[in-house]
């Protein structure tokens, strides 16, 4: 069908625009390095666990640390106040953000154990939910800084999760020291499921983006499971030699019928036994757009899963040292397919599809536990075992000039 | 990218800095290491990857030098900040040890030093680039905050010093101003205390002077000080004063002046205008008192309040608190000044009174009362003059000095405003000998007059003073310093009253001078008191021998050459000038003179000319070798014409240590007289110098007759002028020439013009072109230099150093041509020998 010229050359631009766009993205992603304009006070006592942005605004931190405190800070807005003594050397762009609120010892509803986890209610930001080595799960009021609801298990928490992407329920999934993944549904204040099918301790899981009832969870046992809360038992378990790639792959009627015959072997294998790493999985996370799972675990592997074929993608990250003894977060953006895995007390940034190292992100002085990609603005928020907050931006771009302006930071060679 | 060769280089070069086995760092190999990274920033950040190796040897002690590297680098290179602040947790690793899993290496208390160093270090780097370096912030806050660790926290330390001592000072302003209020409501009653003291001092002053000098205008003097007068000068006169500091560098300038005009000054500023007479007692012992209560009250009273007025900070400028500050200041600081203007003259004075005065006031209790008080008097006498008749001189010329030297005192703390006042006449030199409290003149006073009382007491008093009466005056100079020195030929320089300190560049303390040096220098030499024509043509008699007769001096020779000197000769025209420089005689002369300027004559004459009489005699020294041969030549004519001359005590009289000068040598004395002496002076003064060389000439055992007195002196020189002046004025002052000087002999006057005037022409023709220049170029130096003895010379034009040097070098080196000539042209033999004598000094 013939169409205007004003609309191909309307769709031109606008594919254009998109792809300047994109590429702006992709760039500023790429070159991230301690933010020079923004420095988040973490206002923890002890090591982060998780950091989360709200969905919606991508604005609001929530961090939750080891002293039992929960905290939020607001990243687009810093604190009025200019930093350090040399305020009059810095540009308008650098900001000192401080926590909005802080949820610590001094609230009576407080934890009293370390914190593993920390999640928005995917809705709006009035309320959160925070899990804990306490055995609590509670509901905050972020309003008021009250408990709402909480939820008392037999063992400890170690992940939480909330759909970003459920309209028929705000079921909170919650792993824990126990095989079973247990779901609250804050509505009644009751668990409403308990997932069944792990071996030893959740420490991972994450919704599925593309379907509110889908969950995935990651357990010490090194098994990566995907569960549809509507039905009994899990959909799948991943298995890491499963690298079938389905009719997708263009490939042969020979290579075809071996992949079945690889696929029958696999079958022919008890799911049971099936294992997603060899050792506990600390993270999973699937990428934005759904397609595929990014898992780690502690035999020091980052895996990358088709979701579509379920199937080990067979991308090797090089050298992703994990040691975790809890959940560590891994975060992934689609900006450029980036995954920011934390090693040690650096972030190390893995071309997703290419497994290729791009950037060490270094800062932190001891072990990062929690890693947060901030579409938006293309920054990475981490947290670690030092306490600190480091948010990850793009340099200026006018930075150059305005350093070079600058005589207090410049070559002096006296001799 | 680096070249590999750079690479090892620097491989090489941070391996050598880091060296373990040194416990300092190779300074060598640092500054190796400056200069690569300097380079390059490749070159730096490769540098740093290294240090980072280095800083994770298991050692210490590398781990400490190459903290230090890094830090020195930090400082100076971006690249290296940025690329240290990247890797900045694996540095603090390295040097801080804050991972409990890695602590740092041995050994421990290099261990610890390596902690604080680093952290210190850290410190440093967040104070000062943490603003640009985000990691460094939050390396530092992580340490502080969350290891707890102790930063050494100078900055805020610091702060908090500076906060405090800024809070000390506002007190101690609030305290200072509190006082700065009461002191300016109680000042005038203060002030009217001090100034009432300072009326009754100068009262005494008054009662002083008018012992002896009723006669004498008894206000207007600089001691009343009116304050006109006083706010004029204080002015004004800086700049002036400057400008004899500066003159006063070259050493011939510390000549400027016959001391005996000091002394007379400094009495007359004293108010000692009765020399011989014992002042009242009573007056002095009352001025002693009232002097004491100035200084021992009110003078630190006036510095309290000075110190108060100066650190009070009162109003803005401009505001009318303000200037009552400033007003207050003004009137502390004159008060001040007067103060210290009566201690000078108080100083003065005592060191002018003889000792058994001292008796009466109670603070010379220490000093021994003096044997033999008549003879004091005498001395006294012989030192300043006895002849009532001087009383008006002495009454004349304090209006002039006094008020420069009024705060010759103060000048120990008030350099420049206490010299500023110096400009009437005395210069600085004659100030700080005369002047000064204590002063150099001073001490040399009183040990010259307890000395003359020593050895003079062997004649009876009436004899003395006849022979006082007849003597000739001696100036109260330098050689007042060796007077009974033993090597008075080896007394070191700043020994004959010259001041080392005052010199600018290096000065050796030690040197010595000749003896004909330092008379130039003084102006000792060139003496010629008036002695009896008879005596003169005597002396000269013997000498006929020994210098071989020149030609050209032959035609020259007459009965009485001095008297009608040939008109026109070219002998005897510089002998004039000379003489006229020094004697300066009536104006007609003078015109004569200046004509002779005019017309381009010779050197000397100009250079003369220009001076200000106070410095007349420095330059007359000059002036005189270079008239020396003519005046040799001229001595030889009167040699030849002389039928009797005189013999060896003229000679001695005329020795360049004990010499009767000059400067102002009787006007009243003939010219022809003056020149026969001036003339005769040259082979005299010769003879002196060669004995000086041979110590064992017999005549040598008379000088110290010579030198103790000038009676004696006089005596053995045999005789009484016959056509001096009348006795009873030996002295002509040189601010009032003699009338009767003029009135006596114009056609001298006139025929010495007529003389210089041949000079002149002669010397034009002999003088070779560059000669020429050189004068025209001395000429526009000097050209600034009008002189009054009396008036303030004005605005002197300011002369550096150097151009002052090479002026006097060209000036001296162009009269020495021309003079070269003009002896060439008379008599070679003795231009060499006296060139070469010339040459030595």
């Amino acid at each position: 069908m013939p169409r205007s010229i004003i609309e191909q050359l309307l769709q031109h631009q606008t594919r254009n625009c998109l792809y300047d766009v994109s590429q702006f993205k992709k760039n500023r992603v790429r070159s991230l390095q301690v933010s020079a304009e923004k420095g988040i006070e973490s206002s923890h006592k002890g090591g982060l666990n998780s950091l989360e942005l709200d969905s919606i605004d991508h604005r609001y931190l929530l961090g939750a640390a080891s002293d039992a405190s929960v905290a939020a800070y607001d990243v687009q807005e810093g604190t009025p106040q200019v930093v350090g003594r040399q305020s009059q050397h810095i540009t308008e762009g650098c900001s000192e953000h401080k926590a909005l609120f802080t949820v610590d010892r001094s609230n009576p509803d407080c934890h009293k154990f370390s914190v593993t986890s920390a999640v928005w209610y995917p809705v709006d930001t009035g309320m959160f939910v925070t899990g804990s080595f306490d055995q609590e799960v509670k509901i905050w009021d972020t309003n008021v800084l009250a408990v709402a609801c909480s939820f008392s298990l037999p063992v400890r928490v170690y992940a939480l999760g909330m759909s970003h992407v459920a309209a028929a329920h705000c079921l909170v999934a919650v792993g824990g020291g126990e095989p079973q993944v247990k779901l609250c549904d804050p509505a009644s204040g009751a668990f409403t499921h308990s997932l069944v099918g792990h071996r030893e301790a959740v420490w991972a899981l994450h919704w599925s983006v593309s379907s509110e009832w889908h969950l995935m969870t990651g357990a010490c046992d090194g098994q990566v499971r995907v569960w549809d809360i509507r039905m009994s038992g899990c959909v799948h378990n991943f298995d890491q030699h499963d690298t079938h790639r389905g009719h997708q792959s263009g490939a042969t009627r020979q290579y075809r019928e071996e992949a079945r015959a690889t696929d029958r072997a696999n079958v022919s294998r008890p799911a049971e036994h099936r294992t997603a790493h060899d050792g506990a999985v600390t993270a999973v996370v699937p990428t934005p757009d759904g397609m595929h799972c990014l898992t780690a675990g502690t035999d020091s592997r980052m895996r990358l899963w088709d979701l579509h074929h379920n199937s080990n993608a067979l991308v090797n990250y090089p050298n992703t040292f994990n040691r975790a003894k809890k959940g560590r977060q891994i975060s992934v953006s689609a900006d450029a397919p980036l995954v920011f895995h934390p090693s040690g007390s650096v972030i190390q940034m893995f071309n997703m599809y290419e497994g290729d190292l791009h950037k060490l992100l270094r800062g932190h002085m001891d072990t990062v536990n929690a890693c947060c990609y901030n579409p938006t603005t293309q920054e990475l928020y981490t947290g670690s075992n030092d306490c600190q907050i480091i948010a990850w931006g793009a340099p200026r771009r006018a930075a150059e000039e305005v350093d070079e302006g600058d005589d207090i930071n410049q070559d002096s060679w006296s001799d | 990218m680096i070249d590999a060769s750079v690479l090892n280089k620097l491989a090489e070069v941070v391996e050598k800095v880091t060296d373990k086995s040194r416990l300092d760092i190779d300074p060598i190999s640092l500054q190796q290491l400056k200069l690569l990274c300097k380079a390059s920033h490749d070159n730096v950040i490769e540098v740093f990857d290294l240090l980072l190796d280095r800083l994770k040897a298991s050692d210490a002690q590398t781990r400490l030098h190459a903290l230090e590297v890094c830090d020195m680098l930090f400082g100076r290179s971006r690249a290296f900040r940025t690329a240290a602040a990247a890797q900045l947790p694996a540095l603090l690793e390295a040097v801080v040890g804050y991972r409990p899993g890695r602590p740092l290496p041995g050994p421990p208390e290099l261990a610890t030093r390596l902690r604080e160093k680093a952290l210190d270090a850290v410190e440093r780097w967040n104070d000062n680039y943490g603003a640009f370096y985000q990691q460094i912030r939050l390396g530092v806050r992580y340490l502080k905050d969350v290891l707890k660790m102790k930063f050494p926290e100078l900055r805020a330390r610091a702060a908090a010093a500076e906060a405090e001592r800024r809070q000390r000072e506002a007190r101690a302003q609030q305290l200072l101003q509190a006082k700065y209020r009461r002191l300016a409501n109680n000042f005038d009653a203060g002030a009217a205390e001090i100034q009432s003291a300072l009326d009754q001092v100068q009262r005494c002053f008054d009662l002083l002077r008018g012992d002896s000098a009723p006669a004498q205008p008894p206000a207007q003097p600089q001691s009343a000080a009116p304050e006109s007068v006083m706010d004029e000068e204080e002015w004004e006169d800086i700049d002036a004063g400057k400008d004899e500091v500066d003159d006063g560098e070259g050493l011939a300038d510390y000549g400027g002046e016959a001391p005996e005009e000091l002394l007379e000054s400094a009495a007359a500023y004293s108010g000692m205008a009765g020399l011989g007479r014992a002042p009242d007692p009573a007056v002095l012992e009352n001025l002693h008192a009232l002097q004491r209560e100035l200084v021992n009250r009110h003078l630190p009273t006036l510095q309290e309040w000075l110190r108060i007025i100066v650190k009070a900070e009162v109003g803005e400028a401009g505001l009318e608190e303000h200037a009552r500050r400033e007003g207050l200041l003004r009137a502390a600081i004159e008060l001040r000044s007067r103060i210290t203007l009566a201690q000078d003259r108080y100083g003065v004075l005592r060191s002018l009174l003889p000792e058994q005065t001292h008796i009466i006031l109670p603070v010379d209790k220490g000093k021994a009362p003096a044997a033999e008080p008549v003879s004091n008097g005498v001395a006294m006498t012989e030192l300043f003059g006895t002849d009532s008749d001087e009383d008006a001189p002495a009454g004349g010329v304090p209006s002039k000095p006094a008020p420069t030297a009024k705060s010759g005192g103060a000048s120990s703390s008030a350099g420049g405003p206490a010299a500023a006042t110096s400009s009437r006449g005395a210069t600085i030199g004659d100030r700080n000998k005369a002047a000064g409290r204590g002063g150099a003149a001073n001490g040399a006073l009183r040990r010259a007059s307890s000395q003359h009382r020593q050895r003079e007491s062997k004649l009876p008093e009436d004899v003395r003073r006849a022979l006082a009466a007849q003597a000739p005056k001696l100036p109260a100079g330098a050689n007042l310093h060796y007077w009974d020195s033993v090597d008075e030929e080896n007394a070191l320089v700043n020994m004959r009253g010259m001041e080392l300190q005052n010199h600018w560049g290096p000065v050796n303390a030690n040197a010595t001078l000749p003896l004909e040096r330092i008379s130039q220098l003084f102006g000792t030499v060139a003496s010629y008191y008036a002695p009896p024509p008879k005596a003169q043509e005597k002396q000269v008699a013997p000498k006929q021998a020994h210098p071989p007769e020149p030609k050209p001096a032959a035609p020259n020779q007459a009965p009485k050459p001095a008297r009608k000197p040939p008109p026109k000769t070219v002998v005897g025209a510089s002998t004039m000038q000379l003489l006229a420089s020094r004697v300066k005689a009536g104006p007609k002369l003078l015109a004569g003179l200046q004509e002779l300027r005019e017309v381009g004559g010779s050197a000397a004459t100009s250079a003369a000319m220009r001076l200000p009489p106070s410095q007349a005699i420095g330059s007359s020294a000059r002036a005189q070798r270079r008239a020396s041969p003519d005046a040799l030549t001229a001595a030889e004519r009167l040699s030849a014409a002389a039928p009797d001359g005189a013999p060896a005590p003229a000679a001695d009289s005329s020795r360049p240590g004990a010499a009767a000068i000059i400067g102002r040598s009787p006007v009243e004395a003939h010219a022809h007289a003056t020149t026969e002496t001036a003339s005769s002076n040259a082979p005299d003064r010769m003879d002196a110098t060669s004995r000086a060389g041979r110590p064992t000439h017999t005549p040598a055992a008379a000088d110290p007759v010579a030198r103790t007195g000038t009676p004696l002196s006089r005596a053995s020189a045999g005789g009484i002028p016959a056509d001096r002046g009348p006795p009873a004025q030996p002295h002509q002052w040189p601010g009032r020439p003699g009338a009767d000087a003029t009135s006596e002999r114009p056609g001298r006057a006139q025929a010495a013009e007529d003389r210089a005037h041949n000079a002149a022409v002669l010397a034009e023709a002999a003088l070779s072109s560059e000669a020429l220049a050189r004068l025209l170029q001395e000429r526009e130096l000097r050209g600034g230099r009008g002189a009054g003895r009396s008036g303030r010379t004005p605005a002197k034009r300011k002369l550096g150093v150097r151009e002052r040097l090479s002026r006097k070098l060209l000036s001296g080196r162009a009269a020495a041509a021309a003079a070269g000539e003009l002896a060439a042209v008379e008599a070679a033999s003795h231009r060499e020998r006296m060139s070469n004598r010339w040459e030595e000094v």
